[in-house]
């Protein structure tokens, strides 16, 4: 598969990391050379340093072609208009954009536009989370590994009540 | 006329105050609270301080009984969302976006964006008018300027009037690739037969391109 | 004392015309209070103003009989209060996007010499104090001398 990732950053670095992985053709393209460092050395796609809201930048990192794009900068706007570039001048078959604000995302989901909401994820995942724990979340809010070493906690607090009542426990079964 | 003004820099500001002058009613949608706070002060309780792409903010200004809503930004970007939220959201009868890369402007109006104003397209198309007709117009270089794509406007004393394409001896590494008649586009075909004010759009090589000149303009 | 003539002192604060706009809310009681001790027993007179803010989203003449009654109590209660003490009152309600810049145009349409304008005393969400758009605006934008009565409070704005 053939895709093309506006934007760089964490999302977009992460993203276009694993499709490479798996074996897809990926063009990452960004306005800020530096943005490139985040690609792992193993990177087999393409870096592009312009703007993808510019026709001619998408045209030259082969939008003709592609099969999927994806806007993932920090500007809601701009994914809108870079998404709907994709589709309307290259006709690019599925173009995802991240736009944040849930009433602009919806409002894009009826233009043709797949859009991927940061807000409406993460909020509910942490209703969840806190309603029926971190595991009820499919993966989204993670689970501690490991609990570090505790120090001594201060007098009177939860913590210390709850340490006391550990080591009665632990008195109460060794005798 | 109600009109929603989305950008309160020069052109949202001077485009509220012609409009009230004229005896419009107007909102303007600014984001920044310190130069909103500055119009408001001078033109009275119609600002409001907040992003005009965001539909609640939109609905504040009114935007429901809006007549035409003109998105004038300095960023592409908000002024094409800015008019999509308006349309899909409140059914804006117009929407007019500044569009400040002429590139984009084939896109908003594909869009649905009813209006587009591009200052540079407008300035271009001034400086343009200057540039004498009997000349060959530089649209684009490419390979280091060894390619010269251009433009040929054919008036009533140009020697290739009446002739078809496929007549012309274009010098070496030219060709004509599209003809613009009367506002429209159509291709170059070798039959295609050549009249006054068309435009000829050309690719040539630099070392040709004053032999083109001559035999599509004339000395 | 001679024929019973009570002496006079001097006033040291006279006003011809007082524009006291009402909230209709509480905080128009000491705003009236306080025009009562400078009017009563003066010819001077107080003007009643009530503003009826209309959002964009409705033309500026519309009609909202809702606010017009609530307008119409507040007031009624601010001329009672102000006519059982002595003092010349006139009502009138106006429609503005607005509040703030009607009663500055108000005062100067009415040549005004004060303004007197009650405040609750408000919080916004995470503590700060929360004046409101209209004191502040009237008192950056009007000509006329501005007396604003802040409410007592319970709990100050930085306590959370």
């Amino acid at each position: 598969m053939r895709v093309i990732i506006i934007g760089c950053g964490r999302v977009g670095g992460r993203t276009a990391a694993e499709l490479d992985q798996r074996g897809d053709h990926v063009t990452v393209i960004d306005i800020d050379q530096r943005a490139f460092n985040r690609l792992p050395s193993t990177f087999a796609g393409v870096t592009v340093r312009g703007s993808g809201s510019d026709e001619d930048v998408l045209r030259g990192a082969g939008a003709d072609l592609a099969d999927l794009l994806m806007a993932l900068t920090e500007g809601d706007n701009r994914n809108a208009l870079a998404a709907q570039l994709g589709k309307h001048t290259f006709g690019i078959p599925r173009v995802i954009a991240k736009i944040n604000d849930p009433l602009r995302a919806e409002a894009y989901r009826t233009l043709g536009l797949e859009t991927i909401c940061r807000t409406v994820i993460l909020a509910d995942a942490l209703v969840v989370a806190a309603a029926d724990g971190a595991e009820a979340t499919n993966g989204a809010v993670e689970p501690p590994t490991a609990e570090p070493r505790q120090g001594i906690p201060p007098p009177g607090s939860r913590a210390a009540a709850a340490a006391a009542a550990a080591n009665d426990d632990a008195a109460g079964e060794a005798s | 006329m109600y009109v929603v003004v989305i950008g309160g820099g020069n052109v949202g500001y001077y485009l509220t105050k012609e409009l009230l002058a004229a005896g419009h009613e107007v909102v303007m949608i600014e984001k920044d609270p310190g130069r909103a706070r500055t119009i408001a002060d001078e033109l009275g309780s119609i600002v409001i301080p907040n992003d005009g792409c965001e539909g609640r903010y939109q609905a504040e200004a009114g935007m429901a009984r809006a007549d035409v809503v003109a998105a004038v930004t300095g960023d592409d970007e908000d002024n094409l969302v800015a008019c999509q939220v308006a349309k899909m959201k409140f059914n804006v009868p117009r929407a007019i976006a500044r569009v400040n890369n002429p590139g984009n402007e084939t896109l908003f109006r594909r869009l649905a964006i009813d209006e587009t104003v591009s200052p540079t397209r407008s300035i271009l198309a001034l400086i343009e008018h200057e540039i004498p007709i009997h000349d060959l117009l530089h649209l684009a270089e490419l390979e280091g300027g060894e390619v010269q794509i251009v433009e040929a406007q054919l008036d009533a004393s140009s020697p290739v009037l009446g002739k078809v394409l496929r007549e012309l001896s274009l010098p070496e590494g030219s060709s004509v690739t599209v003809i613009v008649r009367d506002e429209h586009a159509i291709a170059a075909r070798p039959d295609t037969t050549l009249r006054a004010g068309d435009k000829l759009l050309a690719v040539t090589s630099a070392e040709h391109e004053a032999e083109l000149r001559s035999l599509l303009i004339g000395e | 004392m001679i024929f019973g003539r009570r002496e006079k002192r001097p006033a040291l604060l006279t006003f011809d015309r007082i524009l006291v706009p009402l909230a209709g809310t509480e905080a128009d009681d000491a705003a009236l209070r306080l025009t009562a001790v400078l009017l009563a027993g003066t010819a001077g007179q107080a003007f009643l103003l009530h503003v009826i803010e209309i959002g964009f989203e409705r033309q500026l003449d519309a009609q909202d009989p809702t606010a017009v009654a609530f307008a119409d109590e507040a007031l009624s209660h601010g001329e009672a209060f102000l006519t059982e003490h002595e003092v010349q009152v006139q009502t009138g309600i106006a429609q503005a996007r607005a509040a703030g810049a009607a009663i500055v145009d108000d005062a100067v349409e009415r040549r005004a010499d004060l303004i007197v304008m009650g405040l609750r005393y408000k919080k916004r969400f995470g503590g700060g104090w929360d004046a409101g758009r209209t004191v502040p605006y009237v008192m950056r934008n009007s000509t006329s001398p501005v007396w604003c009565l802040r409410a007592e409070t319970e709990e100050l704005a930085h306590t959370p």
